[in-house]
């Protein structure tokens, strides 16, 4: 499995959408389905709808659902956090339906 | 040259649009100007945002700093001496104890994040009976607006925010102004919407519907203030927008945009209670949980 820890692929800053867009590349070019990436937060709290779509939900976008369930693993996230980014990823899952 | 007087209303907040909106707009055109806050008697963060962004555009094309006139009455004066008013009306900063939440200069081009977690955590603090997520709201809501700001407005000048907690209906205002294009301009540039003319639609669209602010070079619009205009509405408050010529504002119970005199920029409240009522769909979440 291969790991990224968010202190490590957005050292700056974990709160505006340029930092999230850091983190959206870096999982696209790691992941693929043999072997799923696992996203650590490291506990950390992002209280940011910019970067938590920029960075995770915005993938609902582009790829089906599935391959993200196959692919990508959230860990180390707070239930704040958790709460936010599920709202965020029924949003842009109902957008790439309705495109 | 003749100085001239620039009375505040009584009250700084949103019910006194009009007359807000025509005090900003002196600012930025009268060259000797004193203001004159004596007959107020009480302020809220709208309509200080407002008049401290108004200040900031007025040093930003070269007119002087205008003269001061603080409150009559000393709770409210206290109030505007406590969160540094006084200070950046009369030398376009302030360096209020950041101990007492007070009014603050961001830059437009820049963001500070140890900012907004700092207000966070000085509402948990300060405010008895808040707890984590209160801080956690806080800190989310100051962080998109203020993400606006830099990424939407393309302000020439920085922008004005304050935070206040209420106790009496135990709220948060967070309000922030900028000088920056406005939402219509900002919609537009979504080629989506870009033939509507009518800029009341443009900021009901902003404020309401998911993804229709354009960012350049963006592939799909942003989710924050509608988001924090769901937030807003589901704990018993609501979102206010004046933003260039229009004014508009979006509770539970009601919707209205109208046209104000032109302002140069937007100012944006939220309102909110931390704290849901019992049954609130705050809490509550229907949505599938993905994670």
């Amino acid at each position: 499995m291969h790991r990224l820890r968010i202190r490590e692929v957005c050292p700056e800053s974990r709160v505006f959408r340029p930092d999230g867009a850091r983190l959206r590349i870096a999982i696209e070019r790691a992941w693929n389905d043999e072997a799923p990436i696992e996203v650590d937060f490291e506990a950390e709290v992002i209280a940011s709808i910019s970067f938590l779509d920029e960075g995770v939900a915005s993938l609902f976008f582009d790829y089906d659902a599935e391959v993200i369930r196959r692919r990508l693993q959230i860990v180390g996230m707070t239930d704040d956090d958790k709460r936010e980014l599920n709202r965020l990823v029924v949003i842009r899952r109902a957008q790439r339906t309705a495109a | 040259m003749t100085r001239h007087r620039l009375a505040l209303p009584d009250r700084l907040e949103s019910s006194r649009v009009r007359k807000l909106v025509d005090c900003a707009r002196a600012l930025v055109t009268l060259d000797d100007v004193e203001v004159d806050a004596s007959s107020v008697l009480f302020a809220e963060p709208f309509g200080l945002v407002m008049l401290g962004a108004a200040v900031l555009r007025r040093l930003d094309v070269g007119l002087p700093i205008p003269g001061y006139v603080g409150p009559q009455r000393d709770e409210p004066r206290k109030f505007l001496e406590e969160i540094g008013f006084d200070q950046l009306m009369t030398t376009g900063v302030s360096t209020a104890d950041s101990g007492t939440l007070p009014i603050r200069r961001l830059s437009a081009n820049s963001l500070n994040p140890a900012y907004m977690h700092e207000v966070a955590q000085l509402v948990e603090r300060l405010v008895p009976g808040t707890s984590e997520s209160v801080t956690y709201l806080v800190e989310m809501a100051l962080k998109e607006l203020v993400q606006n700001v830099v990424e939407h407005s393309g302000s020439a000048t920085d922008a004005v925010v304050l935070t206040r907690w209420y106790r009496q209906h135990e709220n948060v205002r967070i309000a922030i102004a900028d000088s920056g294009i406005g939402l219509a301009r900002s919609v537009r540039r979504n080629p989506k919407y870009a033939a509507i003319e009518d800029d009341r639609i443009l900021v009901r669209y902003a404020a309401t519907v998911e993804g229709t602010t354009g960012r350049v070079g963006a592939r799909f619009g942003g989710l924050g203030l509608k988001h924090l205009h769901q937030l807003c509405i589901l704990r018993g408050g609501g979102l206010h927008v004046i933003s260039r010529t229009v004014d508009a504002s979006y509770t539970a119970r009601d919707s209205r945009e109208a046209f104000v005199p032109r302002l140069d920029g937007t100012v944006v409240e939220i309102d909110f209670r931390p704290r849901p009522d019992q049954g609130s769909r705050a809490e509550q979440t229907n949505e599938e949980e993905f994670f």
